[in-house]
């Protein structure tokens, strides 16, 4: 065995003679004990196998069920081959796309969708009161007050973003908080 | 026998492909692409824990720690610029600032009766020292391409033999002998300061 060969072995496997490959093995020691610059270089090895040693890579099926479900998280509950261009999913994007050239600062984000969901809440439930108000008065629904109570309290300034939430009414952006 | 300034160009090189690679990425999360993300979060979520647990010490912490990273980068990926570490050290800034975030946290809750009356500072000393090589060592190991990541793990990591790496790769005993040098010459590039500090004759070579 050369001393090159000797290095592409301590390369591959490290310094640990024990996983040498056996038909190797035999060869490598008495290169060792011939070479001065074998031993160098196996003391190189296995000051790398020490430092390699130090960390202690996470349990591959935890790191597995952690991997999905980030992934699930992010919006989708399965992948695609995104090589097949036609078939690619996209997840839905949580965050508004902006015109180019017109990134807001994100300081700003949280109060331009508070207004933007305000709006939109005070609108739906204008329509919803106007339509039961109609139903009422022509007597085609016997409806009680309190549903007309909630759609004007969801409606209101002061509604929180979690009573939205328990809505069903969407809030875009709720997470785009600055980084 | 090569150099060890060939193995450094080796590595500049294969750091300015991840640079590459994490940029197109970048650009397919920006589409919304989610197998680009399941790549990305296979690539750093290793490296993520390891930093996050170093500082936290609580698995599950530093589990939701590296989680909300990820999520957030995918989240922003539309508005990010990266530079030439590409996704890295953007998100080992997330981790750090989340983790910071969790420490002050338990600050608040924190019991005097917890803090050990002898404190053990040698032990702990060495441990902190392992730690930070066994982060420096995830930070090597997410440099390297799947393949040669998952055949060093399987064969140094876990102690499989070479033939149960090939069959677990599909490829052959060659080919594995292949992958695990290539990765092991990267291993040692990058994390050649580690190595040779122990190395005392060497230490105060040029």
């Amino acid at each position: 065995m050369t001393l090159e060969e000797f290095g592409d072995l301590l390369d591959a496997y490290g310094g640990e003679a024990a996983r040498w490959p056996d038909e190797r093995r035999a060869a490598a020691e008495r290169l060792l004990a011939s070479s001065s610059e074998a031993a160098g270089l196996l003391a190189e090895a296995r000051a790398l196998d020490r430092v390699l040693a130090t960390y202690q890579p996470p349990d591959r099926e935890r790191l597995s069920t952690l991997a999905d479900r980030i992934v699930a998280a992010a919006g989708s509950t399965h992948t695609v081959d995104s090589s097949a261009a036609e078939n690619v999913v996209q997840f839905p994007r949580r965050q508004e796309a902006l015109p180019a050239g017109s990134a807001a600062p994100r300081a700003e984000a949280p109060r331009r969708m508070s207004a933007r969901r305000g709006q939109s809440g005070w609108q739906a439930a204008a329509a919803l009161v106007a339509s039961l108000a109609f139903g009422i008065s022509v007597g085609l629904a016997d409806l009680t007050p309190s549903p007309l109570a909630a759609l004007a309290e969801l409606a209101s300034p002061g509604t929180t973003d979690a009573e939205y939430a328990l809505s069903g009414l969407q809030i875009d952006g709720m997470d785009e908080e600055a980084i | 026998m090569r150099t060890m300034l060939a193995r450094a160009g080796d590595h500049g090189q294969a750091a300015l492909s991840q640079a590459v690679e994490d940029g197109q990425l970048l650009v397919r999360l920006a589409a919304g692409d989610s197998a680009a993300f399941r790549l990305v979060v296979q690539r750093y979520l290793p490296l993520l824990l390891t930093v996050a647990r170093r500082t936290l010490r609580d698995e599950t912490e530093a589990e939701d720690v590296a989680q909300e990273a990820l999520l957030r980068l995918w989240r922003n990926a539309g508005d990010l610029e990266l530079g030439p570490g590409g996704f890295k050290p953007w998100l080992r800034r997330v981790v750090g600032n989340l983790c910071i975030d969790r420490v002050r946290a338990r600050r608040h809750m924190a019991v005097v009766d917890e803090v050990p009356e002898v404190p053990e500072a040698a032990t702990q000393e060495t441990s902190l020292v392992e730690q930070d090589l066994s982060v420096r060592v995830a930070d090597a190991l997410a440099t390297l391409p799947e393949r040669q990541r998952l055949a060093v793990t399987l064969f140094h990591f876990e102690g499989q033999g070479q033939g149960e790496v090939a069959q677990r790769l599909g490829i052959s005993e060659e080919a594995v002998e292949s992958l695990l040098a290539r990765a092991r010459r990267s291993l040692k590039a990058e994390l050649k300061d580690e190595w040779r500090e122990l190395l005392p004759d060497v230490r105060d070579a040029p």
